[in-house]
């Protein structure tokens, strides 16, 4: 009995803190906030002794909770944290009463070429053409300049060309958990990439380090 | 072929394998099987129409077109007259079929990328602004379930069918691109959709066709139309852009 209602005090606790945040909170986030008041003593303090996963496990448990309800509004995963949205249903409406523009969509080779950088980053611009067979010289600027896009460093080949991964703006555009959460990651992930491949073998050896976030700098190779 | 008078700047950004993969599925092929000689002419025939219209194209499709004919050329020679190029690739359209593999799995990922930017585009978070970055129009052509190619393939026809009238030629009037657009325009101005073949019904010479077509891509650029296509390889329709469905 005693369980049920701090889990449900939690619950309630999370939805609140979620639902005044301005970005996504992720569980770590809401950990930190807890620990925080731990120094405060008194009935503050017994919450800095919640885990990661016991947020985790409460967060799922009110996102399931929300969704039962159909309130219209969801708790939803995107960008690596929580947070609340309105359910697409009432999309039309909630753009209406916001004076929002429906936003362009971003044409097919540019969403081409984000496909090849989030499905193998880190990548260069040489990678991304050997699978699209045309240059994306145009693409990519336009990318960047939406910051769905960014440069993480340099590769080791000949001219140390640039490398390119997705960015959180990319996760928030498509509602995105993390970029795992791309449909068959590890199948494309794993194709071998041709040409490329042959100048690297061994960065295009581990095929799950391709599927990874970008990361700052390449280790350099020996 | 096109005139002074008829030039528009139009960049194409679908490159050679977007074709040969229009190609493969509009002549229902099997990918790992292509018949080369064929998909070799049609792909040279819309390569000559890419060229006819003035489109600015990359020149990766001469590329391919220069490989196309060297696969042809060697899957003419008999299995043991071939150069042993490397031991296991005994079919010389190998290398061109794992390409076009790879490059057809990120078109579905793209395709999927689309689906859930057209479902977040309902979607708005609380508390904060709205995350969307802005997105500039690219300067590629608006197309939304239609390929370049199937313009191409549509304005093929309307040429074929003039093909054996061009005596007339002589005695018709010219016109400019600029006629054209204006003419689409008003046609579509009445919010009901545009046939495709009904520009060019009426159309009497190749330069009138030359001319219509121009005048749609250079609409449809400049998103003053949208043009959508229902069913795959089906009837196309042109929609004035305020009023297109969404």
């Amino acid at each position: 009995m005693e369980a049920t209602s701090n889990q449900n005090l939690l619950r309630r606790v999370l939805g609140a803190v979620v639902f005044a945040a301005r970005r996504p909170l992720s569980a770590r986030d809401i950990r930190a906030l807890f620990q925080s008041a731990e120094a405060d003593g008194g009935e503050a303090a017994a919450w800095a002794n919640l885990s990661e996963a016991e947020i985790t496990a409460a967060l799922d448990q009110l996102r399931i909770d929300c969704e039962a309800a159909a309130l219209g509004v969801q708790l939803a995963q995107v960008a690596g944290g929580y947070r609340f949205q309105n359910d697409p249903v009432g999309g039309l409406w909630v753009r209406r009463l916001l004076g929002a523009d429906r936003p362009a969509r971003l044409s097919r080779p540019a969403l081409e070429t984000l496909a090849v950088i989030a499905y193998r980053q880190p990548v260069t611009r040489a990678d991304i053409e050997a699978v699209r067979g045309v240059s994306v010289d145009h693409v990519i600027p336009v990318l960047m300049e939406m910051q769905l896009v960014r440069i993480v460093g340099r590769s080791d080949l000949p001219g140390r060309p640039m490398l390119y991964g997705t960015t959180t703006a990319f996760l928030e555009h498509f509602g995105l958990k993390d970029i795992k959460d791309l449909p068959g990651i590890e199948e494309l992930a794993r194709i071998e990439l041709r040409r490329a491949q042959a100048a690297k073998p061994e960065a295009a050896d581990p095929p799950d380090a391709a599927a990874l976030p970008p990361q700052e700098e390449k280790e350099p190779q020996s | 072929m096109v005139q002074d008078e008829c030039r528009v700047q139009l960049e194409v950004f679908e490159g050679p394998l977007d074709l040969l993969l229009y190609l493969i599925r509009k002549e229902e092929v099997d990918i790992y099987d292509i018949p080369i000689e064929r998909i070799t002419t049609q792909y040279m025939e819309y390569l000559g129409l890419m060229r006819m219209l003035d489109l600015n194209i990359a020149g990766e499709f001469i590329v391919m077109a220069a490989t196309l004919m060297m696969i042809k050329s060697r899957m003419l020679l008999p299995e043991e007259d071939r150069p042993a190029l490397e031991p296991e690739e005994e079919d010389p359209r190998w290398d061109l079929v794992r390409r076009l593999v790879e490059y057809k799995k990120f078109k579905e990922a793209a395709e999927h990328l689309l689906q859930r930017e057209i479902l977040q585009e309902n979607v708005f978070p609380h508390g904060g602004e709205p995350t969307a970055p802005s997105v500039e129009p690219d300067p590629s052509l608006a197309l939304e379930n239609i390929s370049l190619f199937d313009l191409l393939a549509a304005f093929n026809q309307a040429l074929k069918r003039i093909q054996t009238e061009d005596l007339t030629e002589i005695f018709a009037e010219q016109f400019t691109v600029a006629d054209k657009i204006e003419e689409i325009l008003l046609r579509a101005r009445g919010g009901r959709p545009l046939a495709f073949s009904s520009l060019f019904r009426e159309a009497a010479t190749r330069h009138e066709i030359v001319c219509t077509f121009l005048a749609l891509l250079e609409l449809v650029r400049l998103r003053q139309v949208t043009v959508r296509q229902e069913a795959d390889f089906g009837d196309i329709t042109i929609w004035s852009a305020e009023r297109a469905p969404v």
